[in-house]
């Protein structure tokens, strides 16, 4: 058999022929492309995922649609700052801003749907509420019709290095000092930082002090007394404590307080002061004090007793002149013995400079305490001191030896303004929100032209019932100034002929507040 | 409740002894025994009798507080009010004559027409404690 093929078809199988290898190089040419496309895209999933990895662990990201609202977080976030995935997404990015920074996250917001990057430091806040600083750079998402999709935020907590920034900023102030400064640990004591003065103090290096504690430095040597520091802070944020050791020659005045770093954690400053001069000098000059009003009082002593029993009559009736000689010798001796009182307020007061010790005080038990203390002295003038009756149970946060000193001097004052056997009244009595003492006396009141400056230290005084018996205007000045210390208020009423009332205002503590601070004062 | 008849009183200087002594024995009508010196009345203790002791502080040799103490081991005197009597008027002078035992402190320059009164008074007081 043979197939008879016409020569004319010869050129349609051509086309024929051509047509299905040109088809086929196609198909052949398209595999090709498509698996090069196909190499290329994965070879572009693996660099983007290799990408995303590499942020992913370096980074903490968030990414937020054009409102703010979180869409995606990365698990680096969700661990660093204590987030389940479940609390952040839905929620607006502000929410978890820092309170401070709250319009800063708005500004951010506003900007980045011009497709600018912000870069900037943001502060959130972890899960558990503490604060945490980021440094954060923001990428806006614009489509291809310029419109903004959402933001990826990158960011890395740089919150322990901001912490070592501000503790060093802090530190530097002390490089300088001359007190010996130490930053410490509130619970180990353990020491984070000591300025020169005192690595040399110690004769440490400052590798070897960040190996110690604060009970191996050569202040404390009696680690009881700062054992107690740590608990005075907690509760009041500073405390004071005089180290003064029998067998050491010197005294230091250790002031701690609490100090919170900003994004760090809590530490104390103690700052020891070698005090051992001032409390020697204090020492003497108290001895000094004391030795001469001794020695001043004896004489006056034998002096004032003669008189007083030559005035008295006890060795028969004088004559009108000798009286009145015996008078004045009396007299003078009553303005010695008065300058000597001065010279003591005057001492007293120097030393009340000091700040009081705010504790629980009653104050019917100081009226009945300051009337027993000055029974003497009332004698001694012919006067008694009587509390005609006070509210019980009446307490203030005061400094009982302010108060006591602010009764005496106020008694003092009434008794000497007080004719021969009119009683000085001395109570406490609440009116309102305030704990307020009176001393009456029963003088003849004070001039109008003395009323204004009363108060004023060295203030003009006048004459006493005693007769001639200036004081140094010291005294209400001193008063004046223990009540400011103790945040309360003076004032008096006062009528010619009828005598004066001084009225000291003091914020009563309430029942409850009384007894929680006397039970922590007892811890 | 007995009553205060004789007072025995101690003080260095020898005018604040008379004024004491005039004061208490004649304007007071008391019995006043007096000593020089810590010492002097240590030495005669045995033979003294008080129903209160007035004791100076600043003394030379044994001074108030050390009288004091030493007083407190005879048994005579073990129980018997004592009083200091001191030109030192601080309140740390105060607090630590009132902490050591003592009844009461006088403080001078006193008034011998209320000293007898301020003593009685002292003396009402012990006895209540008591």
């Amino acid at each position: 058999m043979y197939w008879v093929i016409d020569t004319a078809a010869f050129p349609v199988i051509g086309v024929g022929i051509a047509a299905f290898g040109l088809a086929a190089l196609g198909y052949v040419r398209t595999k090709d492309m498509l698996k090069q496309q196909r190499r290329a895209l994965q070879g572009l999933d693996l660099e983007f995922s290799f990408e995303k990895k590499a942020i992913d662990e370096h980074s903490l990201t968030t990414v937020t649609d054009t409102h703010g609202i979180i869409l995606d977080v990365n698990t680096k976030f969700l661990d660093t700052f204590g987030y389940k995935r479940e609390d952040l997404i839905g929620r607006h990015m502000k929410s978890i801003y820092f309170e401070d920074d709250v319009a800063l996250s708005e500004e951010i917001r506003l900007k980045t749907p011009q497709g600018q990057i912000w870069t900037g430091e943001t502060r959130l806040k972890r899960a558990d509420g503490s604060l945490a600083f980021t440094q954060t750079t923001v990428v806006p998402l614009i489509d291809e019709n310029g419109h903004h999709v959402k933001n990826l935020t990158l960011r890395i907590d740089v919150t322990r290095f901001r912490a070592k920034e501000n503790e060093k900023l802090i530190t530097s102030v002390f490089d300088n000092m001359l007190d010996a400064v130490v930053l410490h640990d509130p619970e180990t004591a353990s020491i984070i930082y000591m300025n020169d003065f005192a690595l040399a103090d110690n004769g440490w290096s400052r590798k070897e002090a960040m190996a110690r504690t604060l009970w191996d430095t050569i202040y404390v040597t009696a680690p009881e007394k700062m054992a107690g520091v740590c608990d005075c802070i907690k509760r009041d944020g500073k405390c004071t404590v005089v180290l003064d050791e029998p067998d050491t020659d010197w005294t230091y005045e250790a002031r701690s307080y609490a100090v919170n770093v900003e994004g760090g954690e809590s530490r104390v400053l103690t700052i020891f002061r070698d005090v051992t001069q001032s409390v020697e000098m204090e020492r003497e000059r108290n001895r000094l004090v004391s030795v001469i009003t001794h020695e001043l009082r004896t004489p006056l002593t034998s002096i004032k007793g003669s008189l007083g029993l030559l005035e008295a009559g006890s060795f028969g009736p004088m004559s009108t002149e000798a009286k009145s000689l015996v008078n004045m010798a009396l007299r003078n001796s009553d303005r010695m013995l008065e300058l000597i009182r001065e010279i003591l307020d005057a001492e007293r007061a120097e030393k009340t400079r000091s700040t009081p010790e705010f504790r629980p005080v009653n104050l019917g038990d100081c009226v009945d305490a300051a009337i027993h203390a000055n029974l003497g002295y009332g004698s001694q003038l012919g006067i008694d001191f009587v509390n005609p009756g006070s509210s019980g149970n009446l307490w203030v946060m005061g400094d009982e030896a302010h108060i006591q000193q602010i009764l005496s001097n106020l008694m003092s004052n009434a008794a000497k303004f007080s004719p021969d056997g009119a009683p000085v009244f001395v109570s406490a009595t609440q009116e309102g929100d305030h704990a307020v003492l009176h001393v009456q006396d029963q003088g003849s009141g004070i001039p109008e032209n003395l009323q204004q400056g009363l108060f004023d230290w060295f203030s003009d005084s006048v004459q006493s019932e005693r007769g001639g018996v200036h004081g140094s205007g010291l005294g209400l000045a001193i008063v004046k100034s223990l009540v400011d210390k103790l945040n309360g208020e003076i004032d008096f009423d006062t009528e010619a002929g009828k005598g004066t009332c001084f009225h000291v205002r003091l914020p009563v503590l309430a029942e409850k507040q009384e007894r929680r601070s006397r039970i922590s004062a007892a811890e | 409740m007995s009553s205060l008849q004789r007072i025995l009183h101690v003080d260095d200087e020898p005018d604040i002894r008379e004024i004491v002594r005039m004061s208490l024995s004649m304007v007071g009508g008391f019995e006043v025994e007096q000593f020089a010196s810590g010492m002097e009345f240590l030495e005669n203790a045995d033979n003294a009798q008080a129903d209160m002791i007035i004791l100076d502080v600043m003394m030379p040799g044994l001074d108030g507080e050390e009288t004091f103490q030493k007083l407190r081991e005879i048994e005579g005197f073990a129980k018997t009010p004592i009083v200091f009597m001191t030109a030192r008027a601080s309140d740390q002078d105060f607090k630590r004559l009132r902490d050591l035992g003592a009844a009461d402190v006088l403080v001078k320059p006193f008034d011998p027409m209320t000293l007898p009164d301020q003593v009685r008074e002292i003396w009402a007081r012990t006895q209540q404690a008591v």
